[in-house]
């Protein structure tokens, strides 16, 4: 049987009825990472022990005729979210055996909806972009075509359907761009709406952890499960959780909205054809179907890449400035305390991080920290107000998620931090903590699609959901085989 | 902007970490990249705007006073890379 096929709430019943028991999921399950696993590189850790006990738990439920949301559901995390029982390594050598004391606040709350966790998926070191090339374990390669990025094992595992749905970090857009890569919708909430409790995080300010699912009903139906107040999470919000699953079933709920598009959207640097024409086509058909479709003029959102990037560089100098091989990670041993920090540090991060991190610690100091660093910070409040303003007047900003398609593996002219060009549209969000929805459209692209993106106002996540739902009617989604 | 080889390699000793030549020339040219691109660096539009840091106004979280359980030792220690309970060992650095 293909349980795999199921939106989880479907397979959720299924297993609730005991229809279907937990130990053919798992089996399923198994199978299906191993195989992703083998032709992508998806997994950090693909530890089929994870699979079988999280199975058991979730078995003795059952047989108590407890009621789980989401029984027997699969997720995979991205190996910068901790989980106990196995490592967490941000894909770095730094960090390669360590164990987490705690599990993230998502994870917990997962487990107690009845979903479990199959493994941790391999990603750029650090999240610091999603290159797929920048990981200590190795290459992510894409599913629908190896000799290309998926960006994220995350991304990898879910349009494989060797998942039912991932979590992963979103500093300036890996998640929605990774997910673009590969063909599948992805969500990143609201900045405060889900803890951030045990994600590692590199820059504070920035990143949030996001979905991946393979379509918006699954999307939907994860939001509500890890949304909500967490007292652990200093960073989260109390503010109201609706029944987003609900909300889509409620047609009279969805659209037409008023939509503004960035009159100067084109202008990103290396948009390829395939994916403006994509844009275009949806435009189109947000008008026939009565969408209100405007252009307005943001002069700042060109900026925010940029701005994203130099306060990532800051805050990811400071965050990471504990891993020195004193309490944990690596440890290259010194003559003195000095030298075993720098040796620690020089060995236990890539090429790319250090680099990235050399830069931070440039524009902490001296004037650098107000000729840069405050300058961006004053450049966030100029974009955060201009998309304050637009969506005062709209309901939802419509851009495309990525400039281009999931560039080769064996191509650098993209693999850039300073900044990323994958994160021209995607940055901006992340700098005003808004939510945004990325869905797969047709395109000529290696996954046969290209990624288009809503941002919406803070915590009105369901619009984004109601609007990507209406896309993805009219572009059901496609899987490649594995 | 232009920054000297001598101002990467304090920043680099900043952030205790050690870069080979090419990835120093990967830097500076990552570097000179994104201030080309930062045209709003030079602006004086930005003079009197606050800077923000953090996305959303959010108000001091404080939870209430309770004693409560810390990190037991062991757990503390088992990801330390050299430990004798109930410390963690570093190199001497007194002579």
């Amino acid at each position: 049987m293909d349980f795999y096929k199921h939106i989880v709430q479907k397979l959720a019943g299924e297993v609730n009825a005991k229809e279907v028991s937990p130990q053919q999921i798992g089996e399923d399950v198994a199978r299906r990472c191993a195989a992703v696993h083998e032709k992508c590189n998806a997994f950090i850790k693909f530890d089929p022990e994870l699979i079988e006990k999280g199975i058991k738990d979730i078995s003795q439920k059952i047989a108590q005729n407890k009621k789980l949301p989401l029984a027997g559901v699969s997720f995979g995390l991205s190996d910068a979210i901790c989980v106990g029982g196995t490592t967490t390594t941000c894909a770095s050598r730094m960090l390669e055996s360590y164990r987490p004391p705690f599990e993230a606040s998502v994870v917990l709350k997962l487990k107690e909806w009845g979903a479990f966790p199959a493994g941790k998926t391999n990603m750029d070191e650090f999240n610091l972009g999603a290159t797929g090339k920048n990981s200590f374990f190795g290459e992510i390669k894409n599913p629908w075509d190896t000799e290309y990025t998926a960006g994220s094992g995350a991304a990898a595992a879910v349009s494989s359907r060797a998942v039912n749905f991932a979590l992963a970090p979103d500093g300036c857009g890996e998640l929605r761009y990774s997910a673009s890569y590969c063909g599948i919708p992805a969500l990143k909430p609201t900045y405060g709406r889900v803890s951030r409790k045990g994600l590692v995080d590199v820059a504070p300010s920035l990143d949030q952890i996001g979905i991946m699912a393979p379509s918006v009903l699954d999307l939907a139906a994860i939001l509500e499960a890890i949304s909500g107040y967490d007292p652990e999470d200093p960073t989260s919000f109390a503010h109201e959780v609706p029944s987003y699953t609900l909300l889509l079933q409620e047609k009279e709920n969805i659209g037409p909205f008023k939509v503004a598009v960035p009159e100067n959207w084109a202008e990103a640097p290396y948009l390829e054809e395939g994916i403006k024409k994509a844009f275009l086509e949806t435009l189109e058909y947000l008008k026939k179907e009565n969408f209100q479709v405007q252009m307005v003029s943001l002069p700042n959102f060109s900026h925010s890449l940029v701005t994203a990037a130099i306060i990532r560089a800051v805050e990811a100098f400071s965050s990471l400035g504990n891993y020195d091989g004193v309490r944990f990670g690596l440890r290259v041993e010194g003559s003195h305390l000095q030298e075993m920090y720098r040796k620690s540090r020089t060995e236990g991060f890539g090429s790319n991080l250090k680099q990235f991190l050399t830069f931070g610690a440039l524009i902490s100091a001296g004037n650098y920290y107000g000729m840069v660093f405050q300058k961006a910070q004053k450049m966030r409040t100029l974009i955060i107000k201009e998309l304050e303003s637009c969506l005062q007047s709209f309901d939802l900003l419509f851009i495309p998620a990525v400039p281009f398609q999931a560039p080769l593996l064996s191509s650098n002219d993209k693999a850039c931090l300073l900044p990323d060009p994958a994160g021209y549209y995607t940055a901006a969000a992340n700098l005003a903590g808004l939510p945004a929805i990325t869905i797969p459209v047709p395109a000529e692209s290696v996954s046969g699609s290209a990624g288009v993106q809503f941002i919406g106002k803070a915590f009105d996540e369901a619009k984004l959901l109601q609007a990507g739902l209406l896309l993805e009617k009219e572009n059901p989604p496609r899987f490649p085989n594995v | 902007m232009e920054i000297s080889r001598e101002e990467f390699m304090q920043a680099s000793w900043d952030a205790r970490l050690e870069l080979m030549p090419e990835e120093l020339e990967g830097l500076e040219k990552q570097t000179k990249n994104i201030f080309e691109q930062a045209t709003f660096l030079q602006s004086s539009a930005l003079d009197d705007v606050e800077a923000t840091y953090f996305p959303l106004a959010q108000k001091n979280t404080v939870r209430e006073d309770l004693a409560a359980p810390s990190l037991p030792l062991e757990t503390a220690l088992s990801n330390a890379p050299g430990a004798e309970s109930p410390y963690i060992q570093v190199p001497k650095i007194v002579e």
